[in-house]
């Protein structure tokens, strides 16, 4: 697996294509941090967000960057199964390096009005985890599964970040789809915890609604490779 | 009878609704080359797919007993980013041999392949059939004991497709090696059996014993080989490679030496 990751980590890098969402991401937290004085959670709440937009585009990219021969022949040389695990594990290890400079940067240039304590890095580290897989998990649904043509890749990607993130404000209007959405990946559910910028919202409920996102990424993975695996058969 | 290699039960495989293949039963032995022909369109590719597993069938049942199968694609990816030593050295970590024995078994491939000159060159500016050489030297590095290769011959010129079967030739006493082609050629060099692709159905036929011989000249001019009437013959440059039934062979090598060329190679066509 490790030769694997290193030569899609290769291939990935030499295509050039993270530039424009690294640039887009490093600009935006080099912008969210122009002014010192910043509340902690809310402000990693938003570098979570951009986290999430960061790993969709990502994902997307590392899930079509090969032409079909050299799909056919990864498949063979380390299985479906590797192959898709290989993508995965190189996304969300580009991911880290990335949630790594948006929890550091702030702190290097002393950004924020309180002083940041062990509890909002270990809650940062778990949002920024927990978004960028998101991230990988929205950006895997529009790429390798036959649901969504390959034209509609980036549509359905771009409306899938909207409704999860608009979606306090469409239930409020529909109330019904609250059951539709469910399938979504549950990022507003998390973020309004850290919205209030106050630990002492982070209790029990907090931990119920992220056991539950854990829980939901667990079998969202599952049934991406089952999808995954159905439409390369 | 051998170990058997791949057994195909009832197979059928669809691709957008479509039947490519139907109703396909065969066993396949080890250390058997087997060549997959059929016309343009036949299912020749997606057969060579499934018996890959890149492809799983619609319906029916497909067991693939080989330990490590090799798959070489008709046309090797374009956009491979990484030079050619590079690649090859990656491919080979995938199956976690350690980079000092691979070292040692990658020069000897890249030896016998003859494509030294080419290891530090950037794949996506290697010819066409320094690619094809690559395609190969990919499949082979994992130790395959079954080989897959679609068109291995296409758009190679007939320098490069000589040496290809003389290296097929070589892996074939050593693996099963599977092929789709045209060629009569390669069926004739490689082939034991011959797995016919019609109207999505596969018929297997074994190869009786050849009534034909091949044989390699050289020629002053090639004004005369007209005169002879040959049926099947290829020119490269100042070589020809002509296939004679077994009964007129000697009669034309006789000819051909009165005329001054010198016969470089006779071979029985398997």
């Amino acid at each position: 697996m490790q030769g694997f990751i290193k030569y899609q980590f290769k291939s990935y890098i030499r295509s050039f294509k993270i530039i424009p969402p690294a640039a887009t991401f490093l600009i935006w937290i080099v912008v969210l941090y122009h002014y010192s004085g910043v509340e902690i959670l809310s402000s990693y709440a938003v570098t979570s967000i951009a986290l999430y937009l960061l790993t969709t585009w990502i994902s997307m990219n590392i899930f079509s960057i090969e032409e079909e021969s050299e799909k056919n022949i990864l498949f063979v040389q380390v299985g479906k199964v590797r192959y898709l695990l290989g993508k995965w594990i190189i996304s969300i290890l580009i991911a880290i390096v990335f949630m790594l400079f948006a929890i550091l940067y702030p702190l290097l240039l002393d950004s924020f009005k309180e002083v940041v304590q062990p509890i909002h890095l270990g809650l940062s580290i778990f949002v920024h985890l927990l978004f960028s897989i998101f991230g990988i998990l929205v950006g895997s649904f529009s790429t390798i599964t036959s649901f969504i043509p390959k034209r509609y890749t980036w549509l359905s990607a771009v409306l899938v970040i909207a409704i999860t993130l608009s979606y306090d404000g469409i239930v409020e209007k529909l109330s019904l789809l609250k059951w539709l959405f469910i399938v979504l990946p549950p990022v507003v559910n998390v973020i309004n915890f850290f919205e209030m910028d106050d630990l002492n919202y982070i209790g029990k409920e907090f931990w119920i609604i992220s056991s539950f996102a854990i829980l939901y990424s667990t079998i969202a993975f599952y049934v991406l490779m089952k999808l995954f695996l159905k439409k390369e058969s | 009878m051998g170990k058997i290699i791949l057994e195909a039960s009832n197979l059928k495989k669809e691709i957008d609704g479509n039947a490519i293949l139907q109703h396909a039963s065969f066993k396949i032995e080890e250390n058997i080359s087997i060549a997959i022909r059929g016309s343009n369109g036949s299912g020749k590719s997606t057969l060579l797919k499934l018996l890959a597993g890149i492809y799983e069938p619609t319906s029916g049942k497909i067991i693939r007993n080989a330990n490590r199968t090799g798959y070489v694609p008709e046309h090797f990816p374009e956009n491979l980013r990484f030079k050619l030593k590079e690649y090859l050295t990656l491919v080979a970590s995938f199956q976690g041999i350690p980079e000092m024995d691979m070292e040692t078994e990658l020069s000897e491939y890249i030896s016998l392949f003859g494509i030294e000159p080419y290891i530090n060159t950037p794949l996506k500016k290697c010819s066409k059939g320094t690619k094809q050489k690559v395609g190969i030297l990919q499949a082979l590095l994992i130790k395959p004991d079954l080989l897959l290769l679609d068109e291995p011959l296409t758009g190679l010129d007939t320098n490069s497709q000589q040496n290809l079967m003389a290296i097929l030739e070589k892996l074939k006493t050593k693996m099963s090696i599977i092929f789709t082609t045209h060629e009569d050629l390669l069926v004739d060099n490689i082939a034991n059996q011959v797995l016919y692709v019609k109207d999505g159905c596969v018929l297997v036929h074994t190869k009786p014993k050849s009534s034909y011989r091949v044989i390699k000249v050289r020629f002053p001019n090639k004004d005369f080989l007209t005169e002879l009437k040959l049926d099947e013959i290829h020119i490269e440059e100042d070589k020809a490679l002509i296939t004679v039934p077994i009964d007129k062979s000697d009669y034309l090598l006789k000819e051909l030496l009165n005329r001054n060329c010198s016969v470089l190679d006779v071979r029985e066509r398997i």
